[in-house]
């Protein structure tokens, strides 16, 4: 994992951990397998709010119209993705 | 490899199976006539290639989510606006919680000057204004001026598709005759009059009627006559009435409006040429309304409409709420303050995708819409009904 990928991943177990504590649906042991979009961790809503998060801390902007969300099962390839789309303002 | 791409009429097929699966009846069968009702309101005389709606596809290139993007043209001052108002979102259940976020921050990214909304569910708002849209408080405020109060809650506590079990009968119309003797609206002066509105009528007063320096909507025939058309082909709402208001036979203002016998009318658009004017109007619009047998009339707060609204002391509830992105801050500005002249004719609320009745209507490009002959309907009501004994309501 690049060091790009590890801000980005801890950017995300750091985002889940609140949210589930926010929201009641934790705690819950996150590991690289687990599928964090399809699993009813996040919903849409939270979704964005993670994307908002990860996009202020890196100070950059996310392709989105280029996330290819087949390519997404588990945590691992959520964070490899995000790192593909990452356009540098 | 699944990713976002414009729309394309090959897949309106696809578009509109999502939508019946996931707005609809819940089955994968597009009910007749809803693919082409999609064609018709994406493919009208101003839609712009670099605004399309969009869709969300797999690696099968299956459609699993999509949004549609209806768009407008505007002017600010001099300047010409391209507003694009995003429709119909719908995302399948294989789409995940990426879909609709992903689709929806394409298209606030994209090259409009202003994007709008005018029918947003609470996610919807909660989606947009995440990503850096702002909610328009003033037009997600509703007006209602009921006209027979006893139908009226009848009509609003039992749903449509239950139509059949709402309370009818004579203590109903005995109801509504008592109310009627305070809430029957005054007639407007004799000299205010009401004609139908042509396509042409509509351009020609909307650009006479712009005032300077406020975002507004532009019209021109060809987009007017087919705006005009598909809303008048949404008859579940009720008959389109378009009427040029005259005072002296010169004029004084127009509406737009539904109405519904034994139904609630809904006012597109009520606009004057002056403030001083719009009175007038008014009482026009509410006295036809009336006649047409409208239980009451409902639309939307539009800032101009803010002073006679208040005076009259109409009812006034949270509606379905009218949203707003703009890059530029000025843009923003303009429309928060109320420097706006758009109202439901520039949005989608009035469309009739999630209806029970497909909207149908004929070639929409060559025909004058058909418009609903207010003195004509007027004759539907019974004498006692047409004329209250007394009439202190406004």
């Amino acid at each position: 994992m690049t060091p790009s990928q590890l801000r980005i991943k801890n950017l995300i177990l750091q985002f889940l951990d609140q949210h589930m504590r926010q929201t009641g649906t934790g705690p819950r042991e996150l590991t690289d397998d687990i599928d964090v979009l399809h699993s009813g961790i996040i919903d849409s809503l939270a979704f964005i709010d993670l994307l908002l998060r990860v996009e202020a801390e890196l100070g950059s902007s996310l392709a989105l119209d280029q996330i290819d969300f087949e390519r997404i099962s588990n945590l691992k390839e959520l964070v490899e993705m995000l790192d593909q789309l990452m356009v540098t303002t | 490899m699944s990713g976002i791409r414009p729309v394309t009429d090959a897949d309106l097929p696809a578009v509109a199976a999502l939508y019946e699966r996931v707005s609809r009846s819940g089955t994968g069968s597009p009910a007749p006539g809803l693919v082409e009702y999609f064609a018709r309101t994406l493919n009208h005389p101003m839609a712009d290639d670099e605004l399309p709606s969009l869709v969300y596809v797999n690696a099968d290139d299956e459609i699993v989510a999509f949004i549609a993007s209806h768009v407008r043209r505007g002017r600010v001052g001099g300047r010409s606006l391209r507003i694009r108002c995003t429709g119909q979102l719908v995302s399948g259940p294989n789409a995940g919680p990426i879909a609709g976020p992903a689709l929806l921050r394409t298209v606030l990214a994209g090259p409009q000057d202003l994007a709008i909304t005018d029918g947003a569910t609470p996610l919807v708002v909660d989606m947009w204004t995440r990503l850096g849209g702002h909610i328009h408080y003033g037009a997600s405020t509703v007006w209602n001026r009921p006209f027979r109060p006893v139908r009226e809650a009848g009509n609003r506590l039992v749903p449509d598709r239950y139509r059949s079990f709402r309370p009818t009968g004579r203590i109903i119309d005995l109801g509504d005759r008592l109310g009627r003797r305070w809430l029957g609206p005054n007639p407007p002066p004799p000299n205010v009059n009401a004609q139908p509105m042509t396509t042409t009528d509509l351009v020609e007063a909307t650009r006479d009627a712009a005032r300077t320096g406020r975002v507004a909507l532009d019209l021109d025939a060809p987009f007017a006559r087919w705006l005009l058309n598909e809303i008048a082909a949404v008859t579940e709402r009720g008959d389109m009435t378009a009427n040029r208001v005259l005072r002296d036979g010169r004029l004084i203002g127009w509406y737009i409006a539904y109405f519904k016998s034994g139904g609630t009318g809904q006012v597109l658009e009520i606009r004057s040429t002056s403030p001083e004017n719009l009175d007038d109007v008014l009482s026009r619009l509410l006295h036809d309304a009336y006649r047409a047998g409208v239980t009451a009339l409902q639309g939307r707060m539009d800032p101009w409409l803010f002073p006679i609204i208040r005076r009259r002391r109409f009812i006034l509830r949270a509606g379905e709420a009218a949203l707003f992105h703009s890059n530029e801050p000025e843009l923003s500005r303009l429309i928060a303050c109320g420097e706006t002249d758009l109202s439901r004719l520039g949005g989608e609320w009035w469309m009739g995708h999630h209806l029970e009745s497909i909207p149908v209507t004929a070639d929409p490009s060559d025909t004058e819409p058909p418009n609903a002959d207010t003195a004509a309907v007027s004759q539907v009501l019974p004498d006692s009904e047409s004329k209250p004994k007394r009439a202190n309501g406004h």
